[in-house]
């Protein structure tokens, strides 16, 4: 059950992966001109941030689409080179991440879940590169490095690190009224 | 819905067979409460014994953790539920106040308990959850609007309000729900005196207007007249003492000062406010026998022999100054915030520098400790030119503290940050003693974010003293700190001035002033107005209100409710009045954040687009749907992806160009303007296609270096280039054609989206610019204690927890804002439990405009293919 902090809490994390978004986008744009797609797949992961970060705080099914699309909504507002485009992202990405933290009933959220979590999120990225961002004519060996290297990319930068943001915010006291903290209590 | 009543007795939310117990005026009756908030070990209210009248107005005083917020909530109905608790003994409500709107909520926050956009919206939010239908909602809002004083238009953005308004807008959007009994959780703790002041003649008349109060409020004085009764929370969660206000304040005076509700320097307050003023005492600051501190006169005799000097230049002492300015002017953006700012502080002085909000006293501040460059004239530090010290030099001399302490947390032990290195299990002997100075003893392997907001202030100066230094730098160390906090604080101030240590404090306490300073500064109207000792500054009425300074001390009186109405004239006088000339005054109150402001519309937000509603003819875009406007364009820049050749490629980017400037109204040079920063992006894309496309067998290829460059791919980058660049177009039509709050109420009213999950939405949007503010402040801090990130791009690694933490923080005090303007249950969850101020109408034509505008994309595509 969604509570309305629940809610503001995840738009107002989604907002700042927006604005991270957003940023990575230009980065992205300076950094990875010329670079070969394997390689510039390497940056995908963190492009689904807040479909980490906001479900292994709040905890609740859907927080993986919803804040993800929320977040792809911001960065497009934002100014994001790929406009309306980030929105459609956001929700493959954010089906692929909701996926992973279905198949374990939105209980668990542990790191192998997240990193799970994270790669399918990658999955349903590489659908959107082929079919819109011409990898569909790369050579064949090239996308399967493109899709596995995406994968890999979101189970670290959309998995392990929002976990790793999520446990230091947890330290820090603030979380007290959320689900992850509540099941830290439960289990002593 | 988590209670957790743990025996003996349960709580029951309505009268349950002990009604004829109730005298029939009480609202609420708490009998031997307890409560604890789950993961802590004592609880937060024990043995709590209170009854609220009807028509009654009572003040709440206590120590920092005494559990005043706490009674409040649970009166409001919002512990347990919005915020989990475990709660026994009984607790009896009316049950009028478990209904939307029965009760009323203002916080302390401004920024916090505003959830929409504008005015209007603002205000209806309220009436909305109460379902009040559409066409009574204008007329409510424009009286609660008019009952606070103020005469604002409806779909003005609230945006730059200054904090008073903000809390003023706050007590009409609670007003307007004609709630059963207003509690106000210190309302005032952000605010400067003169904004104060206001806040509290509204409380005041809200009393006359029979209103049933329920206050909490460090700096009550002004308040007394007008509070029935008193209770005095300890800090054992107990109630120390209830009862008529004038004899309880009396005689717990002495405890008051004790457990650290009024700092030791107050003296008893006069509490005959009715007989003692006159009209011309309201616009001076003070009575004329000034009598009111005589514990003070033997300390500014002390003040006067240590200091007697002047500060127009030329300092009388040998020493050098520790600060002086001539000619110093700072401007952002191109505005002026101060000019022609000359003073000096004299070595060894605890100088306190005082102004209205906005006025640029943290700017005044920071340009002391070299964080912002002054635009013109010069500042000495301790005898030399500030461009003269070298960054470790000025670390080393001077020392400066922000006024929101988590600024300068940057480890995540308080052992490790007093330490300034991870010290790990062997806390050093001197990182101990510190800590059992401040009172911190047994948090250093805390967090020093998980601290009290008392105890991270304690550590941030902690921090500070840790090495001793000539000069200290103080923004606000007193703001939003209880009376011990404060007391603790400025004895140690004064004991590093003692030991000739330069002291220079922002602050808005005038009371702290008179008992700590001995030399003001006042910084307003872009200079500086005045540079002297406070007594003289006491007696020059003329400055105390051009500053926004007022006294404190001085209870309000029947007069002073008058004083409102010369400032902003109500609403049905306008007629009578010139109407430029009202909106100027207006103007004067909703811009006094000047600096704040600055700041804000420098950060890149743009400036609020004219209302859509002020009547003009729309373009046709933005008078389909939003909520069909935006779904048909995602659909739009799916169809795109079926681009497959440059001529389609063209023709779709020229269909989107069509729509901006035939159904948006942009005119080609508005087009230009926004799609250009994007051209440059594609560049990207058509490389990455040219060098590596999958080619056909034979393609001839131009090798550079390692790549092999193909002219196919060059063609396929340049039809992605174009499919994206169609997506941009049609994000710029979305953006440029629909209003945010309209969207969300279309998607509530029209696709029938739960309103929390909209209406959070909303209130989310509006921290973005807070967020600005945050960024930049954090950035200095870490830059003054030589720990910002060394590349621009690693900064958000590395200011991630402070500004998150804060941002949960901020978005947790805005759902319970919301929550208490009864934002609950079937009102939040479903789209038909609500009314809406805002209609949006869904008719046939957004239906036959969004299939329209696909099928004309689709047909594009195939009259145009390959």
């Amino acid at each position: 059950m969604w509570k309305l902090r629940d809610i503001i809490v995840a738009v107002v994390l989604s907002a700042v992966c927006g604005a991270i978004y957003m940023g990575w986008d230009w980065l992205y744009g300076v950094a990875a001109t010329g670079l070969n797609p394997v390689l510039q797949a390497a940056f995908n992961g963190l492009w689904w941030l807040a479909a980490g970060l906001v479900p292994y705080i709040i905890r609740r099914p859907g927080a993986a689409l919803l804040s993800e699309i929320a977040s792809a909504l911001f960065e497009f507002v934002f100014g994001s080179p790929y406009s309306l485009s980030a929105v459609l992202s956001g929700v493959l990405q954010g089906l692929g991440a909701e996926v992973g933290f279905a198949m374990f009933r939105w209980r668990r959220y542990h790191l192998g879940v997240m990193m799970l979590a994270g790669a399918l999120a990658g999955l349903g990225y590489s659908v959107q590169a082929y079919f819109q961002y011409g990898a569909n004519s790369y050579a064949p060996g090239v996308l399967a490095g493109f899709v596995i290297v995406t994968m890999l990319s979101g189970a670290v930068l959309g998995g392990a690190l929002p976990k790793w943001i999520g446990d230091a915010l947890h330290r820090t006291g603030s979380l007290q009224n959320f689900e992850i903290a509540r099941q830290v209590r439960r289990q002593p | 819905m988590s209670v957790q009543a743990t025996a003996p007795t349960s709580v029951c939310a309505a009268p349950r067979g002990t009604v004829e117990d109730q005298p029939p005026d009480v609202v609420v009756s708490l009998r031997g409460v307890q409560l604890r908030y789950p993961g802590t070990d004592d609880p937060v209210l024990s043995d709590v014994h209170f009854d609220l009248h009807e028509g009654e107005s009572v003040l709440f005083l206590g120590p920092s953790g005494s559990g005043k917020s706490t009674l409040a909530l649970l009166i409001a109905g919002l512990v347990p539920g919005a915020v989990e608790a475990e709660v026994a003994g009984r607790v009896w409500r009316h049950p009028r106040l478990s209904e939307p709107g029965g009760i009323g909520m203002v916080f302390q926050d401004p920024e916090t308990q505003l959830c929409m956009l504008e005015v209007g919206d603002e205000v209806a939010f309220g009436l909305e959850n109460l379902r009040v239908p559409r066409d009574e909602m204008p007329e409510r809002v424009r009286a609660a609007l008019r009952e606070r004083g103020l005469p604002l238009d409806l779909s003005q953005s609230h945006q730059h309000f200054s904090g008073g308004m903000k809390q003023r807008l706050a007590m009409a959007c609670t007003r307007v729900m004609r709630p059963l009994v207003m509690i106000c959780d210190e309302p005032t703790a952000n605010l400067d005196p003169l904004a104060s002041r206001q806040v509290f003649i509204e409380l005041a008349r809200m009393r006359q207007q029979g209103q049933t109060l329920l206050v909490i409020e460090h700096r009550f004085n002004p308040l007394l007249p007008f509070m029935d009764r008193v209770v005095l929370l300890g800090h054992d969660g107990r109630i120390h003492r209830s009862g008529p206000t004038r004899q309880v304040v009396a005689e717990e005076w002495e405890w008051m000062k004790q457990v650290g509700i009024v700092p030791p320097w107050k003296s008893l307050p006069d509490m005959d406010g009715r007989a003692a003023a006159t009209p011309t005492d309201v616009v001076r600051g003070r009575p004329a026998d000034g009598d009111w501190m005589p514990s003070l006169t033997a300390r500014s005799n002390d003040r006067q022999r240590r200091h007697g000097q002047s500060c127009d230049g030329q300092p009388q002492a040998q020493a050098p100054a520790a600060v002086s300015v001539s000619g110093g002017r700072l401007a952002y953006a191109g505005r002026v915030v101060w000019d022609g700012v000359n003073f000096t502080i004299p070595s060894g002085s605890f100088t306190a520098i005082v102004g209205p909000n906005g006025a640029g006293k943290s700017s005044l501040l920071q340009a002391m400790m070299g964080m912002v460059r002054l635009d013109a004239g010069e500042l000495n530090l301790l005898g030399r030119p500030l461009p003269a010290w070298s960054r470790r030099e000025l670390v080393e001399a001077a020392a400066y503290c922000f006024q929101n302490p988590e600024f300068q947390f940057i480890f995540e032990r308080v052992a490790d940050e007093l330490a300034n290195r991870a010290v790990g299990e062997d806390v050093p002997a001197a990182v101990k003693a510190l800590l059992d100075e401040f009172g911190l003893a047994g948090t250093e392997m805390k967090s020093p974010f998980s601290l009290s907001q008392g105890q991270k202030r304690r550590l941030s100066v902690a921090t500070m003293l840790r090495q001793p230094h000539r000069l200290y730098l103080l923004d606000e160390p007193t703001f939003g700190q209880d009376a011990a906090t404060q007391a603790a604080l400025l004895r140690r101030l004064g004991e590093l001035n003692q030991q000739g240590a330069t002291i220079v404090i922002t602050t808005h306490d005038m009371e702290l002033v008179r008992a700590w300073a001995t030399q003001v500064v006042v910084l307003a109207e872009g200079s500086v107005l005045f540079c002297g000792p406070p007594e003289d500054l006491f007696q020059r009425p003329d400055i105390m209100t051009r500053a926004h300074l007022v006294d404190d001390l001085r209870p309000l009186t029947e007069f002073s409710l008058q004083e409102q109405d010369m400032e902003v004239p109500a609403s049905d006088k306008t007629s009578t009045h010139d109407a430029g000339a009202q909106r100027a005054c207006t103007r004067h109150l909703v811009v006094d954040d000047h600096a704040d402001k600055l700041v804000r519309d420098t950060a890149g937000r743009p400036a609020q687009e004219p209302n859509a509603r002020a009547g003009r003819r729309k373009p046709l875009a933005a008078r389909i749907n939003p909520a069909v406007q935006l779904l048909t364009c995602v659909v739009s820049v799916c169809m795109a992806m079926a681009v497959r050749s440059i001529p389609q490629g063209l023709g779709l980017f020229a269909f989107v160009l069509a729509l901006m400037m035939g159904l948006a109204w942009l005119s080609p040079i508005q087009v230009v303007k926004r799609m250009s920063p994007f051209l440059a992006f594609y560049i990207v894309y058509v490389w990455t296609q040219t060098a590596y496309a999958r080619v056909a067998p034979g393609t001839p290829t131009f090798q550079i270096l390692w790549y092999h460059l193909s002219w196919p791919g060059f063609l396929s980058g340049l039809v992605l280039a174009l499919r994206m660049l169609s997506a941009v177009g049609l994000g710029v039509y979305v953006l440029s054609s629909v209003d945010v709050t309209e969207t969300m109420a279309a998607f509530c009213q029209n696709l029938r989206v739960p309103p929390k999950f909209a209406y959070g939405l909303l209130a989310g949007i509006r921290y973005l610019p807070l967020f600005q503010d945050e960024w930049t402040r954090l950035r200095k801090a870490r830059q003054l204690r030589g720990r910002d990130a060394k590349v621009g791009f690693l900064r958000p690694a590395v200011y991630a927890l402070p500004l998150l933490s804060q941002a949960v923080r901020m978005a947790e005090r805005a759902a319970l804002a919301m929550e208490a303007r009864g934002f609950q249950g079937d009102v939040a969850a479903t789209a038909g439990g609500r009314t809406y101020y805002r209609q949006v109408s869904l008719t046939w034509r957004d239906g036959a405009y969004a299939v329209g505008l696909n099928l004309a994309i689709v047909a594009l595509l195939w009259l145009l293919r390959p």
